[in-house]
């Protein structure tokens, strides 16, 4: 535990950190302790498993945000331990900290209290945080698998419910499919680079880009980039994303929205900042064709969907296409803008998803019309889940609205005009389907017989610092854009 | 070509094989006959890593994937009831969208490959190619490993959550 | 920083809402807001000097992203100060008109509060990201006020087209905004552009981007900001939105927020691209003949009172953008007092129709009358305030529509046609539209209040003094205005002489 503590502490500068010191080797051991001491531990521990695991989670937070320090790898350059690793970690752990937080008080089905419910996210935030720190195709490969098993796991954790078993039925074919691209594309890759270290691969991709190799070195930038893809549900192939989120349960479905789909973009940014480097100009268009895609098909999408959870799987899927315009940009404004985008978004979804997984088993459903007359049944709530909607359809003086606009501003200054057009209509569209719950909540009458929906305080708290921290990063986002730039500042 | 007829004639064999029993474990009706297909597919890539002296890697496919993995899943298959899963149907559908991925995957394949035909024949095998492996895995990859060793842990414990008996309720004996 | 008046009066309505969280009288936070407000409002008016720059300017360094330097700037001129005095006086007649017993009353004087926030916010901003943000402030409120408490069979229906709507204006309008930034990035070479409106018209002053680039950006602020307004073919929204949406919302939106799409248009559209606005002065001038005749047309035709008041609305939007499409310093500060001498009359008009529609329970002009007998209070508001929206001498809106059209006579125009030129047809088309008007005003008013009984029963009980006081707070502002425009017009004149620098004038 010493040694957990103190992990990436004293990383603050040189080149070489010592193995023990990377912080994913203390998150795997908390992950082991807390899945051993679920099974077996003593009865205090077992029963109060889930509020272990999310103070553990708050405790690495505010060790990931007070005490990191960029600089340095590990594994012989296979671990990167530079400043986008360390705000994409960041970002998983606030991700597994609220997730945790849900489980203590979500209602959702037998599976509660379940010790690989609350154990099993520490392996996918080991393994996101290896993702973002990959310095090698063989690393990638391996912790992105990992994830995907795990993600498996959790989504179809109440297997008796259909919906969770279709769901992890259709995310494991996904995830196949995904995989065998992957590893094609990296074959392909190796074959033309002869390498899989990023550093050395950065070097020699334009050249093999230019030769003989030029064919097969296309195909295999394809091949991971369709990976990708598929990572973060971006269209064409984002058929999987609105099952899967409805299907899981809601703290997962949170759990995925924020923390997997910010691991799918650090991993491409890391490849297109990384051993793509020299042949991002080759790869731009492709990426700004998939953000206007998804835009698209995402927000049109979402606009029939009665089911909240659906609902953000298709606009997550829109997310991705705004994110992925900040991608295509291609500069560091670009980037910095999908952070503090991941960041907004991230908060905005958890309030969101936060309030349904609280109420939803109160409200007997997920179901847009289950939230009829909310407004007056507990206003405090549905003024909540006001901003937290407000936000995500990007309304100022909210996050959304922020990264909406850094974003936006980013694909203008690329001279992506045509996508920024693109994006709006998407905007437009969003905002219809961001108020349909609102007009549930605030428009209609609530059921008569509607019991009362009691949330303990611990969980009003959660989401109200959610909303504050969504209303904060609007209003001030500073400092905040401050780190990132500092920490982005050797891209 | 600098390769005789007879390496010319078991490449396209063992290649032929192999995408024949690949297409077999899709278009099979029975599981039986898919998990058998997949264990041909198998043993013709296996064919195809020895024509390539990778004989450590052919050894590894036919001992981890065609005897352990497929044989068990020869037994599960055996084992289940295989009349629901035996009258599964394919729309048109499905062929279509198998023909949109795969189409365009095997026209980039062969356009990127058909310029390297000339190649030279396969690379020399190291001496000593176990010893090699292992080396490698053991100081340049090791944090591939430690990983895969995490994935395993994982896939055991959703293995022994999602097979125990009594669906998802848990240990308070909840239904 | 010391206290400024423009903090007290983007900030008490801001405060209230926070007041608004806890279990406090509502109806009294609210007032005390608004009230602060107005106070903020006049001090800030009796300090401001009378060279037409900008004064109060507050402003730091709020965000670098993305080659964009946002300042979070406050600042008045006399420009502005108008539009401001009328967002301060039509929020505090909002509430006062709001009945009593309001259902859900703090969430629905909440919603009054910070569409107050957003549009006083929004004509206080020296930067154009908040000038865009503070506006966009006033959407969600909007968007409840009108779902929750408006009326009508398609309450839900109307509010979410006039969201849809209003959103697609300012997403198109913040398009035009970041074109705007990226063509004067290019066009002076600079790295980092700053948002501050002022370094921008500079800017435009000193590497004026070339004429396509200028055509483009001004065609997309135009059609934003149109958008925001009701300007012709995009306007559909505003009169069922009316229609629909309670009173004080309907007072609130049509008085002032509206409003803003018009101080958008010359703050930032003539001010900073001159030539775009140029080549879009054609096309202007036919969508402004629409909104005075089409609209105009259309309003005789209005059966019941808020669908007719609705679309008058819109119709003097007309009226409005006239001054803009000429562009001479004359016309803008007769757009200036239109905007207030409208602004307090439509509001008021909203606050009677409202009255009525509680006391007869119906707006429909075929089955009331006499009101006026019954109810002399209701008759005499509803009488003045509708004179003065045809523009009878002596009310502001008189002011305004004169100095519109004598300052857009023989305005510069692309083209002519027999003797004159474009702009003064267009005057002859509007005075023509003068007409429409007071056919419609007069008719309304004759038939509503002042005919024979209508076949619905009128519920006689004292008018609340709340509502007298705010009725008669805005008849009285706008014969203040009226009587002695020349306090307002030379605010307004000084205030654009300065900010347009002799250019474009």
């Amino acid at each position: 535990m010493i040694v957990g503590l103190s992990c990436g502490m004293l990383a603050s500068s040189g080149c070489t950190m010592p193995w023990w010191q990377i912080p994913e080797l203390c998150w795997l051991l908390l992950g082991t302790v807390l899945l051993l001491g679920g099974c077996w531990g003593p009865e205090t521990l077992r029963s109060r498993v889930a509020g272990v695991s999310a103070a553990l989670f708050g405790l690495m937070l505010v060790l990931a945000l007070f005490f990191w320090a960029p600089g340095g790898e590990a594994f012989g350059g296979f671990y990167r331990w530079d400043g986008l690793s360390i705000l994409f970690k960041r970002l998983f752990l606030f991700g597994g900290f609220i997730a945790s937080w849900m489980m203590l008080r979500s209602p959702d089905g037998p599976v509660a209290h379940r010790v690989e419910y609350v154990a099993l996210p520490w392996f996918a935030v080991v393994a996101m945080g290896l993702m973002a720190s990959a310095g090698d195709f063989a690393v990638l490969f391996v912790s992105l698998e990992t994830l995907t098993i795990t993600s498996y796991i959790l989504v179809s954790m109440e297997r008796d419910r259909g919906t969770s078993l279709e769901a992890g039925v259709k995310y494991l074919v996904m995830g196949g499919l995904s995989a065998a691209f992957l590893v094609y594309g990296i074959a392909l890759l190796y074959g033309s680079c002869g390498t899989l270290r990023f550093d050395e691969m950065a070097g020699r991709l334009p050249g093999a880009l230019a030769g003989d190799m030029g064919p097969v070195v296309r195909a295999g930038l394809l091949c991971v980039m369709v990976a990708v893809g598929f990572k973060v549900a971006a269209a064409p192939f984002q058929w999987w994303a609105p099952d899967v989120y409805q299907g899981a349960p809601v703290p997962i479905t949170g759990f995925l929205a924020v923390a997997s789909k910010a691991a799918g973009f650090a991993v491409l940014l890391r490849l297109l900042w990384g051993p793509f480097g020299g042949v991002r100009d080759t790869l731009a268009p492709m990426v700004a064709w998939l953000a206007a895609a998804s835009i698209l098909v995402g927000n049109l999408g979402a606009l029939s969907q009665r089911n909240l959870k659906r609902l953000m799987g298709y606009s997550g899927i829109g997310h991705a296409g705004y994110l992925l315009m900040g991608v295509a940009a291609g500069s560091a404004a670009g980037v910095e803008a999908v952070v503090y985008y991941l960041a907004g978004y991230a908060v905005a979804a958890l309030v969101v998803l936060g309030l349904l997984g609280g109420l939803v088993d109160r409200l007997g459903g997920a179901e847009m019309r289950h939230l009829n007359g909310l407004a007056k049944r507990e206003p405090g709530l549905a003024w909540l889940m006001l901003v937290g909607l407000a936000s995500l359809a990007g309304l100022p003086p909210l996050a959304g609205f922020l990264g909406k606009w850094m974003v936006f501003a980013a694909a203008f200054q690329a001279g992506l005009a045509w996508l920024v057009i693109v994006a709006g209509v998407g905007v437009v569209a969003s905002l219809y389907y961001y108020l349909a719950p609102v007009r549930n909540m605030f428009f209609e009458s609530p059921p008569p017989d509607a019991p009362p929906l009691e949330l303990d305080l611990p969980f009003r708290t959660c989401v109200s610092i959610l909303m504050g921290l969504a209303i904060i990063l609007g209003i001030a986002p500073g400092p905040f854009m401050a780190t990132i730039g500092r920490l982005l500042a050797g891209l | 070509m600098g390769e005789t007829f007879l390496e010319w004639a078991v490449f396209w064999t063992l290649a032929a094989g192999a995408v024949a029993s690949a297409l077999m474990v899709v278009a099979g009706r029975s599981p039986v006959t898919c998990a058998l297909s997949l264990a041909c597919s198998m043993i013709f890539g296996a064919g195809l890593m020895v024509q390539m002296r990778a004989y450590f890697i052919a050894a590894i496919q036919v001992l981890v994937y065609a005897g352990a993995v497929i044989v068990l899943f020869l037994f599960i298959v055996m084992l289940m009831d295989l009349k629901a899963e035996a009258m599964r149907r394919r729309g048109g559908v499905a062929l279509l969208a198998g023909l949109a991925v795969c189409g365009p995957l095997a026209l980039a394949g062969w356009r990127a490959m058909a310029p390297l035909s000339g190649g030279g024949g396969p690379p020399p095998a190291p001496p000593d190619e176990v010893q090699h492996i292992g080396r490698l895995l053991f100081t340049d990859y090791v944090l591939p490993l430690e990983i895969t060793g995490v994935l395993l842990l994982v896939a055991m414990v959703g293995a022994v959550l999602l097979c125990r008996p009594g669906g998802a309720g848990d240990q308070e004996g909840r239904p | 920083m010391s206290i400024s008046p423009l903090f007290v009066i983007i900030g008490a309505p801001l405060l209230g809402v926070l007041a608004l969280l806890f279990r406090v009288p509502a109806r009294l936070v609210a007032l005390g807001s608004t009230g602060l407000m107005c106070v903020g409002a006049l001090w800030a008016a009796a300090g401001l000097p009378a060279d037409g720059g900008m004064y109060y300017r507050q402003g730091f360094d709020w965000l670098d992203a993305a080659g964009i330097r946002v300042t979070l700037g406050l600042g008045v001129d006399g420009f502005s100060l108008p539009f401001v005095m009328l967002t301060c006086v039509v929020a505090l007649a909002a509430v006062m008109v709001t009945p009593r017993n309001m259902p859900r009353a703090a969430e629905f004087y909440a919603c009054l509060l910070l569409i107050a926030a957003g549009a006083a916010g929004s004509f206080l901003a020296t930067d154009l990201f908040f000038l865009y943000v503070f506006h966009e402030l006033a959407l969600v409120p909007t968007f409840l006020g009108i779902g929750i408490w408006g009326d009508g069979p398609r309450r839900v229906f109307v509010t979410f087209q006039t969201v849809i709507y209003l959103a697609a204006g300012s997403i198109v309008l913040l398009a035009g905004i970041l074109g705007l930034l990226w063509v004067l990035r290019n066009a002076s070479g600079s790295a980092m552009v700053s948002t501050d409106l002022a370094a921008l018209r500079d800017l435009a002053a000193s590497h004026a981007p070339g004429a396509g680039a200028q055509r483009w950006v001004f065609g997309f602020l135009l059609a934003g900001f149109g958008i925001l307004v009701g300007l012709f073919p995009f306007h559909t929204w505003a009169p069922r939105a009316y229609a629909v949406a309670p009173a004080p919302v309907a007072m609130l939106h049509a008085g002032v927020l509206k409003k803003f799409g018009v101080y958008g248009l010359i703050r930032v559209g003539l001010a900073v691209l001159p030539e775009g606005a140029d080549a879009w002065r054609g096309w202007l001038l036919v969508m402004l003949l629409g909104n005075i005749l089409v609209i105009g047309w259309a309003t005789i035709g209005q059966k019941q009172l808020n669908d007719m008041l609705g679309y008058s609305s819109v119709m003097h939007m007309g009226y409005l953008f006239l001054g803009v499409a000429a562009g001479t310093n004359l016309g803008l500060t007769g757009v200036v007092l239109l905007s207030v001498g409208h602004g307090l009359s439509i509001a008021g008009l909203f606050a009677v129709s409202g009255m009525v529609l509680e006391r007869s329970g119906t707006l429909s002009m075929g089955q009331l009358g006499g009101i006026a007998s019954r109810l002399p209070t209701l008759g005499f508001a509803f009488a003045v305030l509708g004179l003065a929206s045809v523009g009878l001498p002596g009310l502001a809106n008189f002011a305004g529509e004169v100095s519109i059209l004598f300052g857009s006579w023989g305005a510069r125009s692309h083209w002519a046609w027999g003797p004159m030129p474009a702009l003064s047809w267009g005057v002859v088309a509007a005075a023509f539209g003068l007409i429409l008007s007071a056919v419609y005003m007069l008719r309304a008013t004759q038939t509503v209040f002042f005919g024979a009984g209508g076949s619905v029963e009128v519920e006689v009980r004292p008018i609340p003094v709340a509502w007298r006081v705010a009725v008669f707070l805005l008849i009285g502002c706008l014969l203040a205005a009226g009587l002695a425009p020349a306090g307002l017009s030379a605010a307004a004149s000084s205030g654009l002489a300065e900010w347009f620098g002799g250019v474009g004038l």
